[in-house]
């Protein structure tokens, strides 16, 4: 019999909308209320979606995903519903939640009192029946220089996403969810004040009046908007052909909160930028790049800076710091994101570029990187 | 907290209102959606392509609960994009106070507070019959908006710091909770702790048997010749349409048969003739009325050989 019906989907759904224990709650509670015949799958299909899919984006992944839960456990499912108290028969009897619900509840939560399970109260030992299938797989894809091996890597990773009930499959693969990228990016702010298009300050015009008794004159307050403009260049060389739905995703979302601009470019020394991945088209010249394009904006390069080689080599430091130095003259902030982990630098080009401010690609190298840059 | 009592939403008796509403006909899950928010006391975030009855949604929910009073219990909250959160709690009349205060007329500070809607709704008593009130296209708002009612909507309380602290009305909660409907157009992405307050419901196109259902309802029922032709032509336009632009949606539907209702008064058998003409797959034959149904410069491309220009 199954304690907590559809956890491991909830679980997969809390990371990607940022659910809380009390989604979870809700949901028990409602399957122990006699109203409705939750026991049928499409009853149950819709409660789920309801209460735990916050976006219509990832209705069909969700419903994907529900039909495998439900196909493996369905007559655990059934037996374990059926026997579920009633809220008449038993109504605060709902038994604890493993902890680990509430290790992955975000921060923004609030503690509620209702139905939260005893931290210290031992985790029930799952069945078989209770262990979900693997729902990812770790890619071990070939990333050497060889076009060869890049294609088949590339044609690896298409298989295994096109073959895999993966819940949220575009972007499964990735350490990054799209809210995740678009919370952190809604930081980057540059407010400034605009002399031109003021608004009357009441305030101000009520503090002067209460003071000296009348109104000499309006006060005016500038108005406010945000300044904060971005380009993204993209390192789209061989190396870097893993990530590109990684660094496609992040470009893509900061797009969506922030004015940026997305170029690509054959590896950062190069000469030209490109504005579409795939038709390439004409090429952009670094001069007018950088005399058109950069000026007044911050920028954030996406590429593993020769980790994914592991090699060192201080030709291509040496370049990369030139480069560094021409842009920093041009840009007011310049920085990169790695996606390959932090960990993977150490004696590779990547962590001997002191001049070059990096992060890895994860919440906390965005989140550092957004506070940087504002 | 959860409701003590569900106040079921049926859509049925929606169907016939004499024109004091008009007739709505939701699906099963968004009647589900209504009642699983309710229950839990939770805002319902609707989305869904313009023109799909998001709006309108609130009101049938009122309708069927309050009937002919349902006016009473309904409110509205339209959102610009240069709405801000608090004008739905309270409103200070600082130029009143201003004004006041030049004439030596100063009243007490609550004399220049007015409850915005949200505001009403928390201080409505009525047990059993709590208001409905819409906050329309949230995604119009500034970014901060949604998170500004964080607070609002979760507790069910809000605070006028204008006011004294020991004022009795300094801190203003909900009598009786009202039911939220939110609807957002997706024009931004809502942040995911307000998302995480709701219970969100994407309302999909409708299937052609509800489509049929919808125009009876609306009165289209006795030409079942109209409707059978009338919808083929629709269902071959927005198949046409590109997916990423805008499509003909459900209130345009409604608006066309408007059209095609009123000339077939006079001429049915032309307006019939016309419909039949048109076939969707080798774009032939004329729309009528397609200035109903095509709106974007794409759309008239598309459709070029099918319009009268």
């Amino acid at each position: 019999m199954i304690a907590y019906p559809f956890f491991e989907l909830f679980e997969q759904c809390q990371q990607e909308n940022s659910l809380s224990i009390d989604d979870y709650m809700d949901f028990l509670h409602l399957l122990q209320t006699d109203r409705v015949s939750y026991v049928e799958e499409k009853n149950l299909r819709e409660l789920c979606k309801l209460l735990w899919v916050k976006h219509p984006k990832r209705n069909e992944a969700f419903d994907r995903a529900f039909e495998q839960a439900w196909k493996e456990q369905e007559k655990e499912l059934q037996a374990s519903l059926a026997s579920l108290p009633t809220q008449r028969e038993q109504p605060d009897e709902i038994k604890p939640i493993p902890n680990k619900i509430a290790e992955n509840e975000p921060k923004d939560a609030k503690d509620k009192p209702k139905n939260e399970p005893a931290k210290d109260e031992k985790e029930p030992e799952p069945t078989p029946q209770e262990k979900p299938a693997p729902q990812t797989e770790t890619l071990y894809l070939s990333l050497g220089e060889e076009e060869g091996e890049v294609q088949d890597a590339e044609m690896q990773r298409e298989e295994m996403l096109e073959s895999h009930n993966f819940l949220f499959a575009k972007y499964h693969l990735t350490p990054l969810q799209d809210r995740d990228i678009q919370i952190q990016w809604r930081n980057f702010r540059k407010i400034k004040y605009i002399a031109d298009d003021q608004e009357i300050d009441m305030d101000g015009c009520i503090e002067e009046v209460s003071k000296i008794g009348l109104l000499t004159r309006l006060h005016y307050q500038k108005k406010a908007v945000n300044e904060a403009k971005l380009v993204t260049i993209i390192d789209n060389s061989a190396s870097m052909r893993a990530f590109k739905i990684l660094a496609q995703q992040i470009a893509e979302n900061i797009s969506m909160v922030v004015q940026n601009e997305v170029y690509y470019c054959d590896n950062l020394l190069s000469q030209d930028f490109y504005t579409d991945y795939a038709e390439r088209g004409e090429p952009i010249e670094q001069h007018e790049f950088y005399t058109q394009i950069l000026p007044k904006k911050a920028v954030l390069l996406i590429s593993d800076l020769g980790a994914v080689k592991g090699q060192y080599n201080s030709h291509y430091i040496e370049k990369m710091k030139q480069r560094v130095a021409e842009m920093s003259a041009i840009v007011p902030q310049i920085v990169c994101l790695n996606p390959m982990p932090k960990a993977r630098w150490t004696n590779t080009s990547a962590y001997y570029m002191p001049f070059l401010h990096t992060w890895e690609a994860s919440h906390e190298g965005l989140k550092s990187i957004v506070r940087f840059l504002k | 907290m959860y409701r003590q009592h569900l106040k079921p939403y049926t859509g049925k008796g929606l169907a016939s209102t004499q024109g004091k509403i008009k007739p709505y006909i939701p699906s099963e899950s968004l009647r589900t959606a209504v009642e699983l928010a309710y229950y839990l006391n939770r805002p319902l975030l609707l989305t869904g392509e313009p023109g799909c009855g998001k709006t309108r949604l609130s009101e049938s929910v009122a309708y069927e609960w309050y009937g002919e009073e349902h006016k009473k219990y309904y409110h509205t909250w339209q959102i610009k994009s240069t709405s801000k959160a608090k004008e739905g709690l309270y409103n200070f009349d600082n130029l009143r106070k201003l004004y006041d205060v030049q004439n030596k007329e100063m009243k007490a500070e609550i004399d220049y507070i007015t409850l915005g809607v949200l505001g009403r709704a928390f201080e409505h008593d009525e047990e059993d019959k709590p208001f409905v009130v819409l906050i329309d296209e949230i995604d119009k708002a500034p970014i901060d908006f949604p998170n500004d009612l964080l607070y609002e909507l979760e507790e069910m309380r809000f605070q006028i710091p204008e006011l004294p602290t020991d004022h009795p009305q300094y801190s203003v909660s909900a009598k009786v909770a009202p039911f939220i409907v939110i609807t957002s157009n997706n024009e931004k992405d809502l942040p995911a702790p307000f998302l995480r307050r709701c219970i969100c419901h994407h309302i999909d196109f409708p299937s052609q048997e509800k489509l049929r259902e919808i125009l009876e309802a609306n009165g289209y029922g006795q030409n079942q010749a109209l409707i059978e032709e009338g919808l083929r032509v629709f269902a071959g336009i927005r198949e046409n349409q590109h997916m990423e632009n805008k499509r003909s949606s459900t209130s345009e539907l409604l608006d066309w048969f408007a059209f095609l209702a009123y000339a077939m008064q006079e001429r049915e058998e032309d307006v019939l003739k016309t419909l039949r003409a048109f076939h969707p797959k080798n774009k032939t034959g004329k729309i009528p009325y397609f200035q109903a149904l095509l709106k974007t410069p794409q759309d008239i491309q598309i459709f070029h050989n099918n319009i009268d220009a």
